[in-house]
Formats: C-alpha cells, sequence, structure tokens
C-alpha cells in the first residue's frame, strides 16, 4: 500500500486534487456569496460618502471615514464600553456556567429539572426576555426595586446601567456555558478523581489540579465562543437601554445601527462596522496563539 | 430532447396563471402604520373600497407597518429599489426625504385639485426648493389632557400657566395619590424622551436652535427644562416610563395631566368610556403655550410605479366629505380647514379646545430644532443625551445643556450643509 501510494503518478495527485476542490466548491460558493462579498461591500462603502438611500453613486472619499472615527473620542469611548461588556459578560457568563455545570454533574434527585431550568434562559426568545427584563427593572413600578426596597434606575442612572446589560446578558449566555462546560467535565475520566482520592487530595485540590486542566480542551473552544457572542451582540442593549442613557452602554454594534439606520450615513456605518471586525480579528487571533501555544 | 419541452411547457402552464393574474389589475402599494388602527384604518379601508368601486381596473394593496418601525422599513424598502406608490410619512420624515430626492413633485397633480387652496398652513413643511412633495394628511397639537375629576377632587382648575400646573400637579397628588403630570423619561427611546424637553423649551420662548445655530443652552431653553424638572424632582411624574405607558396610566386614572395629542384622548374614548367625559384639551400652560403639533403628510415616491392612480386616491381622501369624518369620526384634525358642527362640539367639548389651540398655537413641526431639519433624530440623541444625566441625578440642567450646546457646535460643524 505503502509503496503503492510513494508509486502513484503526479497525474493522479492532481486528479485527486481536482476532484476535491470540486467537492468543496458550492461550500466556497456560499461562503463568497454570504461573508466574502457583503464584507467587501462593506469596505468599499466605507470609503464613501453613501448615506443609506440614494439615487445617485456615492463619492470616494478615501480614508476620511476611519480618520473621523480614529479622532473620534466618542468611537474610543464605545469601544472602552464594548471591551468591558465583553469581559464582564465572558468572565461571568463562564463563572456562572462551570457553577452550575459542576451542580449538574453531580447525581441527586430532579437533576433532570434543573438541567431543563438551567437551559431556559437561552431558549426564551430574546426579545421576549428582554421586554421582561425591562418590566422586572423598572424605576416606579419594577418587581426587582420592590422586592429590594429600593429606588435604583437600573436602565435610566449612567452609573447603573451598563452593569444592568452586563447582568442580563449574562443571564442570557450562561446556559451555553454550562451545556460546554458540563460536557467537558463528564468527558474527565473518573479515575483521576479515584486516584487523586487515594493520594488523599483534598476537593479544592481535585478543582485546581484534576478538574481545571480536564476543561482545558473545551474551555479553548467556548471562550471564543462567549467573547464572539457578546462583541457582536446588540439586541439586548438596544431593546433595553438604546445604547444610554447618555450612551453609557452604547457599544460599537449600537453605534454602526445608529449611524446606518437612525442617522442613514451607510459609508461611515461601514467603516465603523470594519473597525469592530478588526479589532474582533485581533482579539481572536490574540487569543487563539494564547491558547494554541498552551495546548502544545 | 422531448423531457426537457414537457418540463417547458409544464412550467409555462404552472406559470400563466400567476401571470394573467398579476397583469390583470394595476396595484397601488399602500403601506401605513394604520392600518390596524380602529377608527382611522376603517377610514382608510371605506376609502379604499370606494375607489375600487370607481376605478375597476385598479386595486390597493395596504401593508401594515408598526409605527415604530416604518421609518426604518420605507427607507430600508426604497434603498432596496423598491418603493411603494402612495406612502403616508410622519412630519418629521418629510425634510430628509425631500432632500434625498425619493419623493415625486406633486406640483402638476395639485394644480387640477380643487381642494388644494383648503389645506392647512403646516402643508408648508412639504415644500422643498419651490416644489410639493406632499399632502398634509392630519396636524393635531399637542396640548394640554386633563382629568377633571381628579382636578376636581384635588379642588383645582385647569392650569393656565407653569406654576398654576404645578400647584395643581402637587394638589392632586396630596388629594388623591395619582401623579399630577406624566412626562417620558425613559431615554431608551429618544424621540418619546425628546419631545417634553421640546414642550418645555419652546414653550418658554426657547428653543435646541434657531435657524441651524444650535442654542441649547440658551436661557430660555434652560428655564423651561428646570420648570419641568421640578415635577421630575418632587415626585409628580412616575419615573423611567414612556409616552404609552403614560397614556396607559392616564385611562387608569393614576395620572391628572398629561401634555399630548389628541390620539391619547381616542384612546380613553375606546378603553375608558366612563372617564372620557370628563376629559379635557386645554392649550399647554406654558409662558408661550407652543404646542408641538404632530401629524402625517401623503406622500408619492420617485419610483412608485402607479403615480397617477396614487393620486387619485389621495384626491378621494381630500374631498370635503372624507376630510369631515376625519374630524368627526376619528376627533383629530384633518388636513384641510374642517368646521364643527354644533353636534359635533356638543358630543364632545374638547374638541373646540383642540381646534382652538391648532389655530392659534401651531409649532415645533416634525420635532425637529429649526435649521436642522433634515438631521432631526442625532439633535435629539444629543439633548436627550444630555437630560439622561439630569434624570440619573448626576448633572444640573445648565450643566447638561453646556455640553450639549458644545457638542451641537461641534457637530454642526463638520455638516455639508
Amino acid at each position: 500500500m505503502v509503496s503503492r501510494m510513494r508509486t502513484a503518478s503526479p497525474n493522479a495527485a492532481a486528479t485527486r486534487n481536482k476532484g476535491s476542490s470540486a467537492l468543496i466548491l458550492p461550500a466556497a460558493m456560499v461562503m463568497g456569496a454570504v461573508v466574502i462579498y457583503p464584507i467587501l461591500t462593506t469596505m468599499w462603502l466605507s470609503l464613501t460618502d453613501a448615506p443609506l438611500i440614494s439615487l445617485s453613486s456615492p463619492s470616494f472619499t478615501g480614508l476620511s471615514n476611519y480618520a473621523d472615527w480614529l479622532s473620534n473620542p466618542e468611537f474610543w469611548r464605545s469601544l472602552w464600553i464594548t471591551l468591558a461588556y465583553t469581559f464582564g459578560v465572558t468572565v461571568g457568563s463562564y463563572a456562572i456556567g462551570l457553577i452550575t455545570a459542576m451542580l449538574l454533574n453531580v447525581e441527586f434527585p430532579g437533576r433532570a429539572i434543573l438541567r431543563g431550568l438551567v437551559l431556559l434562559p437561552w431558549a426564551i426568545p430574546e426579545v421576549a426576555a428582554v421586554m421582561t427584563w425591562n418590566w422586572m427593572l423598572d424605576y416606579q413600578f419594577g418587581i426587582v426595586n420592590s422586592l429590594l426596597g429600593s429606588h435604583i434606575g437600573w436602565v435610566t442612572d449612567s452609573a447603573v446601567a451598563p452593569w444592568t446589560v452586563t447582568m442580563v446578558t449574562i443571564w442570557k449566555q450562561f446556559p451555553l456555558a454550562t451545556v460546554v462546560l458540563l460536557a467537558g467535565l463528564q468527558a474527565i475520566p473518573r479515575e483521576l478523581y479515584e486516584a487523586s482520592n487515594v493520594d488523599g487530595a483534598s476537593r479544592l485540590q481535585q478543582f485546581i489540579y484534576v478538574t481545571l486542566p480536564g476543561l482545558r480542551p473545551v474551555n479553548s473552544v467556548l471562550i471564543m465562543m462567549l467573547i464572539l457572542y457578546t462583541f457582536k451582540r446588540i439586541s439586548i442593549i438596544y431593546l433595553l437601554t438604546g445604547g444610554g442613557p447618555a450612551r453609557a452602554t452604547e457599544i460599537l454594534p449600537v453605534t454602526t445601527y445608529l449611524e446606518a439606520f437612525k442617522y442613514f450615513r451607510l459609508g461611515s456605518a461601514s467603516a465603523v462596522g470594519i473597525l469592530a471586525l478588526l479589532f474582533t480579528l485581533v482579539i481572536t487571533l490574540v487569543y487563539s496563539r494564547f491558547f494554541m501555544r498552551e495546548e502544545a | 430532447m422531448k423531457r426537457i419541452l414537457m418540463a417547458t411547457l409544464l412550467i409555462a402552464l404552472v406559470m400563466a396563471p400567476i401571470g394573467i393574474a398579476s397583469g390583470a389589475n394595476k396595484q397601488i402599494q399602500f403601506p401605513s402604520w394604520m392600518w390596524g388602527e380602529a377608527g382611522t384604518g376603517d377610514w382608510f379601508k371605506d376609502g379604499v373600497a370606494l375607489y375600487e368601486s370607481q376605478n375597476p381596473g385598479v386595486k390597493v394593496a395596504p401593508a401594515l407597518v408598526p409605527a415604530g418601525q416604518y421609518e426604518e422599513k420605507l427607507l430600508i424598502d426604497m434603498a432596496g429599489g423598491g418603493a411603494p406608490d402612495l406612502a403616508p410619512v410622519f412630519t418629521n420624515m418629510m425634510p430628509k426625504l425631500m432632500r434625498m430626492g425619493l419623493l415625486e413633485p406633486l406640483d402638476d397633480y395639485l394644480a387640477k385639485a380643487e381642494w388644494k387652496d383648503n389645506l392647512l398652513p403646516v402643508q408648508k413643511v412639504a415644500q422643498y426648493k419651490g416644489k410639493t412633495y406632499g399632502v398634509v394628511l392630519t396636524a393635531s397639537p399637542n396640548g394640554l389632557i386633563y382629568n377633571k375629576q381628579l382636578l376636581d377632587k384635588a379642588g383645582v382648575g385647569v392650569p393656565t400657566t407653569p406654576e398654576e400646573m404645578l400647584e395643581a400637579a402637587r394638589k392632586v397628588k396630596k388629594a388623591t395619590g395619582a401623579f399630577g403630570y406624566g412626562f417620558a423619561t425613559r431615554t431608551a427611546d429618544v424621540l418619546e424622551a425628546y419631545i417634553p424637553l421640546m414642550q418645555w423649551a419652546i414653550g418658554f420662548g426657547g428653543d435646541f436652535s434657531k435657524d441651524g445655530v444650535p442654542t441649547a443652552n440658551d436661557p430660555k431653553t434652560i428655564e423651561g427644562l428646570n420648570f419641568l424638572k421640578r415635577f421630575f424632582d418632587e415626585d409628580l411624574t412616575p419615573k423611567g416610563l414612556d409616552g404609552p405607558m403614560l397614556r396607559k396610566m392616564f385611562v387608569e386614572g393614576k395620572i391628572a395631566m398629561l401634555i399630548d395629542g389628541p390620539w391619547a384622548i381616542t384612546y380613553v374614548k375606546e378603553a375608558a368610556p366612563d372617564l372620557y367625559k370628563y376629559v379635557g384639551f386645554a392649550a399647554p400652560p406654558t409662558p408661550t403655550h407652543a404646542a408641538i403639533t404632530g401629524g402625517a403628510f401623503y406622500t408619492i415616491p420617485v419610483r412608485a410605479k402607479y403615480k397617477q392612480e396614487a393620486f387619485a386616491l389621495l384626491s378621494l381622501y381630500n374631498q370635503p366629505e372624507w376630510q369631515s369624518r376625519w374630524l368627526e369620526d376619528l376627533l383629530q384634525i384633518p388636513g384641510q380647514k374642517a368646521e364643527i358642527s354644533p353636534k359635533l362640539a356638543k358630543e364632545h367639548p374638547w374638541i373646540e379646545g383642540m381646534v382652538d389651540v391648532a389655530a392659534k398655537y401651531p409649532a415645533g413641526f416634525g420635532y425637529s430644532a429649526p435649521g436642522f431639519e433634515e438631521y432631526a433624530g442625532e439633535v435629539q440623541r444629543m439633548v436627550v443625551d444630555g437630560i439622561a444625566r439630569v434624570w440619573g441625578g448626576r448633572s444640573t440642567v445648565e450643566a447638561a445643556m453646556n455640553d450639549a450646546q458644545q457638542k451641537m457646535v461641534k457637530w454642526a460643524a463638520t455638516l455639508k450643509r
């Protein structure tokens, strides 16, 4: 077999490659149509003064949209809010996901029901969930203030609103972490825990030296997913605060949306979109490199 | 080859009826947020039925689009190369659509319309560079809408000055526990949060701009907003709510006064008929009494397919009997001057107050700052961003408006006008 492969003619290899190319062509065409083409169009638009609607062609303006945004303090503020929001939601979702996953990994009566309940936030449609939170967090009549006996402007106070949107997003997103981490926990061989018991390891030592290293394979994918899901998420913030109050929760996707669909500046909106894409790419690359090194 | 021929024949047979059906009638695409509204929707539908009976070759295709999404959906539809044939638009959309060149000039059509001279003065909003791009559909003013039962319980009359209104709100709260005056402070909805700010700014003789020059920190603007803040500080208004929720509370007798349009009273009529007879409409009790005038215009997009037919339908709605019906059935100001019959005045006493306010104090067309009509959304956002810090207890009105002024000046300098 080995000798036959070694002696295969270059023509046969070329034919095989052509066959493989033909097989991936449909998928490549779909990717090109739904991913590459929109990105290229957006890149082109970001170099123009295109409004959302125009009966005439937009003018080429070079990098002026980028220069405008990069010299605009509101952009940097929005980027900072986006990073803080992404960090907070990722850490919060992971932590709560890990706690619930560990809880669900233990056998106890009613575990199946609890699993279903934990997954509920993920299953509820986002708009319905946010509208419900909106009412619960209402300053005057909301149940949260009523139960706490407080008068907190959860979505109306610019110092509180960023924490509120982070909390609601964590609530919506942590079941994803739970499911992935639970799968990771169940893949850790029981023998490792039994061996550590024999060695006299405490629960904390088992967690640090068995559980956490055992979760490493799923962590790299999960954390990347949490970061990307949060970075691009718009509906929770837009419905809850509209990016306010006083722009306190205006993340980059909200800025992009407002530019395009409220102020109708498609060229300018495209530039923010591309900048956001670049920041996402940088985060992804840095994270991948770090984890690839860890894995190696 | 035979198979291909058979398949082609089959496809042709299947497609033929579709082609015949779509080719048989001209179809006027007519989106609106009003199709689903009780009363208003019926008025439009009755007009369509009459129009179709008079024009057998033409059908009207209504499409209901929620009011909150209407502007975006219409613009996105136009951006995608589509366009309805007849499109009602909110007053604040007119400047933008005209300047973008998306609307058909209606001067030639209007020249032949016998009703053109009866249109309300707000019709000027639809004029740009000497051409007319819309026909006013309705132009109802915001006024003081009050619950007389609650005012009577508090032993106060209908306020006519800011001080009287503040005192009335205090007494209502003390005597009944209801909120004296409700205004939107939920800043997630920028327009809803902006309307009361504009109302009190123009009510004190200020505004957020004058002839395209920002005036957010004008002393009169600040005076008006500071007065509004007194209702907020003294807990005389429910906090963190938007317009629709405030109307609901008014209907439930939990708020004594609103500054709102007649649609709020129509809502009372439908949802709380017992309360309806105690509801009144008066001029805003501010020094100038300036009343923000909300409304809508009929427009025909430049890319519309059936412009003649669309204008004929528009013209039907502008006939005197339809205009009277708009006033008498819907209790709103139609696009043309209309007389109130004694019967109507007796059945709905508040109507006279509304017509009086509409005639004497019309202002604030399209919720836009003067000179920034095309950029109304951005001005609203800058002002609301400032006031959000005031409602959050983190800024004074003066500091917030100074900040908004600085931002507006900087932003205005970048505009290509």
